[in-house]
């Protein structure tokens, strides 16, 4: 996440509200499969994104690519039928909500006059402040593990080592792409790029969900690369983390 | 006065199972690629967002079922296909859908 550019961070600050907006819609109107409603739409819109040349990346291009996407109210329309509440859930739901209105008024009466009688535990702020930073570490060093690995792999790919490029991919990768599809796949988009005169990290992102994929985790990285056929060219790679703590590739696109 | 773009909207997306549908027939495909295909038809260029509450609201139907694939050129995609209640759903769409046609065909011609 370290590398975001700030153009990058609009777009998913856009992207991020979109998404919002349509799990809110979809929930209130109780339809199923909110989650994978948004995922898929989430994988739609960083295709989207992709698409676009680092001169496009403008908030205007951003707009337009959401409104393409339609209003989020026509989501809940086009799921279809609400899903029915029987009686039972009904009734149980109120009971759900006399209970917590109970408990409220416990913790208004009790709780908190107990809390406010007591001095503040600065100890206990303190450990807040620190409990939080080494999980952000922890996610940068995976960052950085994972753009190893790619940079690793890249370079296999460089060389014209295809077949050693799936030797050394993910698991997941290698489970839907044979050594012959890859080679074919890869030869067919680099060669004709010519060799690689520069490279360098655009931005990396640390996810634990992908469209499409198994939960895992995952790190998106987009490199900023100059081809000697190509000037500016963006390669996405996806390493994740495999079973052995080791981070390989699980997926590879040029634009 | 009538919205002829409004009625031509709500007709769009309420003929969107029958098309994606039949778009699933020549083979199993992606969201994004269903949108991009419809795109280049006209009449039937929709929303892109439109098309995922629908193909999920399919697949709980079981019309369609879903699996993840791995793509060369960018992260999984998750695919969709027609299920065997599907396909038979679709020819009993696609049957309607050419009798509402012959309907209002003739009826234009005065029958």
């Amino acid at each position: 996440m370290s590398d975001i550019n700030f153009q990058d961070k609009d777009w998913l600050r856009l992207r991020e509200q979109y998404l919002k907006q349509i799990e809110e819609v979809l929930t209130e109107s109780s339809q199923p499969n909110v989650e994978s409603i948004v995922e898929d739409v989430r994988g739609h819109l960083d295709r989207r994104f992709a698409e676009l040349s680092p001169m496009q990346r403008t908030w205007e291009n951003y707009q337009a690519i959401i409104t393409e996407m339609g209003p989020p109210s026509e989501y809940a329309e086009l799921a279809g039928q609400k899903r029915d509440i029987p009686a039972k859930k009904i009734l149980w739901g109120f009971v759900v909500i006399v209970a917590v209105v109970l408990l409220l008024l416990i913790i208004g009466t009790i709780v908190i006059p107990l809390i406010l009688s007591k001095k503040p535990d600065l100890n206990l702020m303190d450990k807040t402040k620190t409990e939080s930073a080494p999980l952000k570490l922890v996610d940068e060093q995976k960052v950085a593990s994972a753009i190893e690995a790619a940079k690793a792999w890249l370079q296999l790919v460089d060389e014209g080592k295809y077949d050693e490029s799936w030797s050394q991919a993910a698991g997941f990768l290698k489970k839907f792409v044979s050594e012959e599809q890859l080679k074919t796949s890869l030869e067919a988009a680099r060669k004709p790029l010519g060799k690689v005169l520069s490279r360098k990290v655009q931005n990396s992102t640390y996810t634990t969900t992908l469209p499409g994929a198994p939960d895992g985790q995952y790190v998106v990285i987009q490199f900023e690369t100059s081809f000697e056929n190509k000037q500016n060219a963006v390669e996405t790679i996806t390493p994740m983390l495999e079973p052995d703590g080791q981070w390989r590739v699980s997926g590879y696109y040029i634009r | 006065m009538m919205n002829l773009e409004n009625w031509q909207t709500q007709l769009r997306k309420g003929l969107l199972d029958i098309v994606v549908l039949n778009l699933l027939k020549r083979g199993p495909s992606h969201g994004y690629e269903m949108v991009q295909t419809m795109k280049r038809i006209e009449g039937l260029q929709i929303r892109e967002g439109n098309i995922y509450p629908v193909l999920a609201r399919l697949e709980t139907d079981g019309l369609v079922t879903s699996y993840s694939q791995p793509s060369t050129d960018g992260p999984p995609r998750k695919y969709f296909k027609l299920t065997e209640s599907g396909q038979q759903a679709l020819e009993d769409m696609n049957n309607h859908w050419d009798l509402l046609l012959e309907s209002i065909r003739q009826i234009r011609k005065g029958a």
